[in-house]
C-alpha cells in the first residue's frame, strides 16, 4: 500500500488486491519516528485510463470465442492485477510519535518512503488509553475481540440505532447484562418482551446475572400508590399523560392536600372526594373523568403494601440488578402513565440520594416518552444518575439537540439516504465516513462511536446475544405444518 | 551603448535574398501546376494523421468497372494475424520494445477461435535485435533511427514467422494479414515463404492512401452489392473490394491465388464474417494483440522487477523544446 494523495484530513492509498482492507479498518503511515493512523471508510477501483473499453473489449471477445493464450512473461497477471487495485479513501484520525497517540493530523507522511500497514483495533486503543477497567465484550472487531468499559457509559447518553432487524437489540443487551455483571442498576423499558430472558443463556442455563433480573408488568406486578408516588410525580402524570388543565390541577392539589391531611390519599378515596370537592362543574367533571382513567387503568394499588417499591428492588440486590418494566401488553396510555411515574419517583429518590446512580434502557422511547423529557432525560436527570440508553429505529424520533449531546452512538445499518444524512448530521465524525461505513453494514454490524471507543469510529461486528429468542415476530406462514396457534384471551 | 547585435554584420543576408526571390518564382509556377491538377477534386482534408474515409463514398466510377464477388459456398478455414509493439522505454545504449500477435481462425461465416501469442520483449541495440530473429543491416539501422519505423519492423519480423508457420498448415486455405504486401519497408518475401502450400495470402490495407489512389475506387464504392476491381497485377495482384453493400472500400494484396481471383473472394466472403466490410477474423485479432494501458503499465513494472531497472524521471521533450502553443506537427 501507499499514499498516493493527501487532501485535509482525506488521504488516498493504492492498494493491490492482494491487501485484505476492509471498511472501517484502520492503517498505520509510517514515516521514520511518526506514524499517521488513518481510517479506511470507502473504497475505489484504481482509475486506469481506458479500462472501460479494455473490459468491455475483453468481455465481447472472450464470451464470444474460445483461444489458446502464451504469454511467457506472465504480463496477463499484473496487468489484470493493475486493473483490480484500488483505491482506498481515508480520514486521518491522529498520530504516534514515540508510541504515544495523538490527535495531530497536521502533518504529511512522504509519499514515497513512508511505509502504510493495517493496525489491529485492540492495539489502537491500547496506545490511545482505555477510558476504564470494567470492560464489556460487544464482539469483534476483525479478527479481535471487541470490548469497552462499562464506564463509557457512566454519567452519558447513548444512541443505539439502525433499521429493523440490523442487531440493535442485540447490542442493547449484551451492554446491559455487562452493566449488570459489573454491578450496576438498570431499569429497561422493554417494548417486545426481549429482556426477560437476560439472565438466560441461550440452553436456558441461568448466567451469572439470573437473580439480578426482575420483570415487572404494569397492572400486574408493578403498581403505585398515590401515597408512596406523591404529588408531584401525580400532578406531573395529569398534565403530561392526561392533558389536564392548568385550572383543574390547582383544584386537584387542593383535593390532594386535604386527602393527606384527612391521611386518606388512596385511589379508592380520591373519587369521593372529588365529588365531595365545591368547585367549579366543569372543573369537577374534569378532575373525575382523569380519576376514572387513573382508577380504571389498573396502575394503581389501594395501598403501600401493595405497590412497587423502587428503593426496596435496589435494597434487595446489593450487587446490582436489572428491573425490567414489560410493556409490551400495555395500552399506550397506560405506557405513558408507567413511565411518568416510575422515571419522577426515580429522580425523587436520586436527588434524595436513597438510590445509586441508574441506567435506563428505553426501546423505542418515543412511543412512551413525552417530548419533554427527553432534554430532561439527557439534562436535568443526567446530573441526578440517570444515564439514558435510547434504541431506536427511526433516527427521526430523536432530536438533533440529543445526538449532538450524545456520547457514544452505535450506529447499525441505514440504506435510506435521508436517515444517513440525519445521522450523519449530528454524529461526532465527518459524514463521509457515516455515509460510506453504515450503508454496507451487513446485520450484527455496527459503527461505534464516542467516548466507548475513544473517539476513533471502530466498526463492530456484535455477537449473537447468548439467550433463549424473545421477542420474536409472530408469523402467518411459520415452519411448514405448524399453524398459528391461538391463545385464550388474558384474564382481566 | 548599442548591445543589439546586427544580423547584417554575421550573415551574407544578400544570398539568403537570393534564395527567397527563388522560392517565390518557384512558388508561382507551382501553383500554377498544381492548379491545373488539383482544381475541383473532391479533397478529404487530414485530421491528426488519422485515416479516413469519406461519408458519401469515394465518388466517381469514372468509366471504370467493378466486378461482383458471389460467395462460394464451401467450408473453409481462414486464418488473420495482427501483432501490435509498443515503445516501453530507453536505456543509455538502446530500446525496450513489447510485441503481441494474435491470429483468428474464421469458417462457415464467424470466428471459431484464436491463438495469441506474447507479450514478449524486444531490446534494440546497435550491436543487434535481443528477442526476434536477426535483423537486416537495413532494418536495424531503421530501426535505430525511429521508434515508430522499429515498432514496424518488429511487428513484421513477428507476424511473418507467423504466416511461415500457419502456411504449414494445408487446412487454411487462406492467410490474411493487416497491411500491404507490397510495403517498400517491407515487402512480404513471398516467394520464400511456405512454397508446398496450396492456400493464398492477403494483404488487407485500410490506409485511406492506398484505397484513394486507386482509380476504380470509385466504381467499387457505388457497386450495389461486395465487388471488386483489379488495379494491377502481377506476383501480387492488387486490388480494391468490398465484402458488404453498405461497406467500405479496402485495398487487397493477393498473393499466391492458385485460382481464379473471384473465386478466393468468394470464399473469403462465405467463410468469414464482416463488420462495414471488414473481416471479423482481422478485427479480432487487432483487439487481441493491441496493449491496454493496463497491460502496458504491467509491461513497465515486470521490466523492471525482472532486469532491474532504475527509473529515471523524465519529461516530455516536444512540449518543453517547442513550447504549448503548438498544437500539431
Amino acid at each position: 500500500m501507499r499514499i498516493l494523495r493527501k487532501d485535509g484530513p482525506n488521504i488516498l492509498v493504492v492498494a493491490s488486491p492482494v491487501e485484505n482492507v476492509r471498511l472501517g479498518e484502520y492503517l498505520v503511515v509510517t514515516d521514520k519516528e511518526r506514524s499517521l493512523v488513518v481510517q479506511v471508510y470507502d473504497e475505489n477501483y484504481l482509475d486506469v485510463s481506458g479500462i472501460e473499453e479494455e473490459v468491455a473489449r475483453e468481455e465481447v471477445i472472450f464470451a464470444s470465442t474460445q483461444g489458446v493464450t502464451e504469454d511467457p512473461a506472465g504480463v496477463g497477471t499484473i496487468s489484470r492485477e493493475i486493473r483490480d487495485m484500488r483505491l482506498l479513501q481515508c480520514k486521518a484520525r491522529g498520530s504516534i510519535e514515540h508510541g504515544r497517540y495523538s490527535s495531530r493530523i497536521d502533518w504529511v507522511p512522504s509519499r514515497t518512503s513512508s511505509k502504510v500497514t493495517k493496525l489491529a483495533v485492540n492495539e489502537l486503543l491500547d496506545m490511545v488509553g482505555r477510558p476504564g477497567e470494567r470492560m464489556i465484550k460487544i464482539g469483534k472487531s476483525g479478527k479481535q475481540q471487541m470490548t469497552v468499559p462499562a464506564e463509557a457509559f457512566d454519567g452519558r447518553v447513548t444512541i443505539i440505532t439502525g433499521r429493523k432487524e440490523s442487531g440493535k437489540s442485540h447490542l442493547a443487551k449484551m451492554i446491559t447484562r455487562g452493566l449488570v455483571q459489573h454491578g450496576a442498576y438498570c431499569i429497561v423499558f422493554d417494548l417486545n418482551e426481549e429482556y426477560g430472558s437476560i439472565g438466560l443463556k441461550a440452553d436456558g442455563t441461568p448466567t451469572d446475572i439470573s437473580r439480578k433480573v426482575e420483570v415487572r408488568r404494569p397492572g400486574r406486578n408493578l403498581r403505585f400508590s398515590l401515597e408512596g408516588a406523591g404529588l408531584r410525580a401525580i400532578s406531573s402524570l395529569l398534565q403530561h399523560s392526561l392533558d389536564m388543565p392548568g385550572t383543574s390541577l390547582r383544584e386537584f392539589v387542593r383535593i390532594w392536600e386535604a386527602m393527606e391531611a384527612k391521611h386518606e390519599l388512596r385511589i379508592s378515596s380520591l373519587g369521593a372526594n372529588i365529588q365531595q370537592w365545591r368547585c367549579n362543574e366543569f372543573v369537577r367533571d374534569a378532575l373525575y373523568s382523569r380519576y376514572h382513567t387513573l382508577s380504571n387503568s389498573g396502575l394503581f394499588a389501594e395501598g403501600r403494601e401493595d405497590e412497587f417499591d423502587l428503593e426496596g428492588f435496589v435494597r434487595s440486590h446489593p450487587d446490582g440488578g436489572v428491573l425490567v418494566v414489560s410493556l409490551s401488553r400495555t395500552s399506550p396510555l397506560n405506557r405513558r402513565m408507567t413511565v411518568e411515574l416510575l422515571l419522577s419517583k426515580l429522580v425523587e429518590l436520586l436527588e434524595h440520594r436513597r438510590v445509586p446512580p441508574v441506567f435506563l434502557v428505553a426501546e423505542e422511547a418515543h412511543l412512551y416518552l413525552r417530548e419533554t423529557y427527553w432534554e430532561d432525560l439527557i439534562t436535568r436527570m443526567r446530573h441526578f444518575g440517570a444515564f439514558t440508553l435510547f434504541v431506536t429505529n427511526q433516527p427521526d424520533a430523536i432530536k438533533q439537540e440529543i445526538y449532538r449531546q450524545a456520547d457514544n452512538i452505535f450506529l447499525h445499518n441505514f440504506s435510506n439516504d435521508s436517515d444517513l444524512s440525519l445521522v450523519s448530521q449530528a454524529s461526532m465524525v465527518d459524514a463521509d465516513t457515516i455515509r460510506s461505513i453504515v450503508r454496507t453494514l451487513p446485520q450484527r454490524m455496527c459503527l461505534a462511536l464516542g467516548h466507548a471507543v475513544n473517539n476513533l469510529p471502530i466498526v463492530v461486528a456484535v455477537e449473537a446475544f447468548d439467550s433463549p429468542p424473545t421477542g420474536v415476530t409472530r408469523l402467518f406462514f411459520q415452519k411448514e405444518g405448524a399453524s398459528p396457534r391461538l391463545e385464550a384471551p388474558e384474564a382481566g | 551603448m548599442n548591445t543589439q547585435l546586427s544580423i547584417s554584420s554575421v550573415v551574407n543576408m544578400d544570398a539568403l535574398v537570393s534564395l527567397a526571390r527563388e522560392f517565390r518564382a518557384e512558388f508561382e509556377v507551382s501553383s500554377g501546376q498544381i492548379h491545373e491538377r488539383l482544381a475541383g477534386m473532391p479533397f478529404m482534408f487530414n485530421t491528426d494523421g488519422k485515416d479516413a474515409y469519406p461519408f458519401a463514398g469515394w465518388g466517381n466510377p469514372g468509366g471504370h468497372k467493378a466486378f461482383p464477388i458471389l460467395p462460394q459456398v464451401e467450408e473453409a478455414t481462414i486464418a488473420s494475424t495482427d501483432s501490435s509493439c509498443i515503445l516501453l522505454g530507453e536505456s543509455a545504449e538502446g530500446s525496450v520494445y513489447a510485441v503481441r500477435a494474435a491470429v483468428c481462425f474464421s469458417s462457415g461465416g464467424g470466428v471459431r477461435g484464436y491463438f495469441r501469442v506474447g507479450p514478449t520483449i524486444v531490446y534494440l541495440t546497435e550491436e543487434g535485435a535481443c528477442g526476434i530473429p536477426p535483423l537486416e543491416t537495413y532494418e536495424l539501422k531503421f530501426a535505430l533511427s525511429d521508434s515508430q519505423i522499429a515498432e514496424r519492423v518488429i511487428r513484421n519480423g513477428l507476424e511473418r514467422r507467423i504466416i511461415a508457420s500457419l502456411m504449414k498448415s494445408p487446412q487454411l486455405s487462406i492467410v490474411m494479414a493487416d497491411g500491404s504486401l507490397k510495403h517498400p519497408l517491407d515487402p512480404m518475401p513471398i516467394g520464400a515463404m511456405g512454397r508446398d502450400w496450396g492456400g493464398c495470402l492477403i494483404g488487407f490495407s485500410k490506409s485511406s492512401s492506398l484505397v484513394s489512389s486507386s482509380k476504380s475506387t470509385g466504381a467499387v464504392s457505388e457497386a450495389r452489392g461486395p465487388a471488386f476491381a483489379m488495379t494491377q497485377d502481377g506476383p501480387i495482384r492488387t486490388l480494391v473490394a468490398k465484402f458488404s453493400p453498405d461497406g467500405l472500400v479496402f485495398r487487397l494484396d493477393v498473393a499466391r491465388s492458385p485460382s481464379h481471383l473471384d473465386k478466393v473472394l468468394g470464399l473469403l466472403l462465405y467463410n468469414d464474417a464482416f463488420y462495414v466490410g471488414y473481416p471479423e477474423s482481422l478485427r479480432m485479432a487487432h483487439h487481441l494483440s493491441v496493449f491496454s494501458r493496463s497491460e502496458d503499465t504491467a509491461l513497465k513494472a515486470y521490466i523492471t522487477k525482472r532486469y532491474e531497472l532504475k527509473n529515471l524521471p523524465s519529461f516530455g521533450l516536444r512540449r518543453i523544446t517547442l513550447g504549448s502553443l503548438s498544437s500539431s506537427g
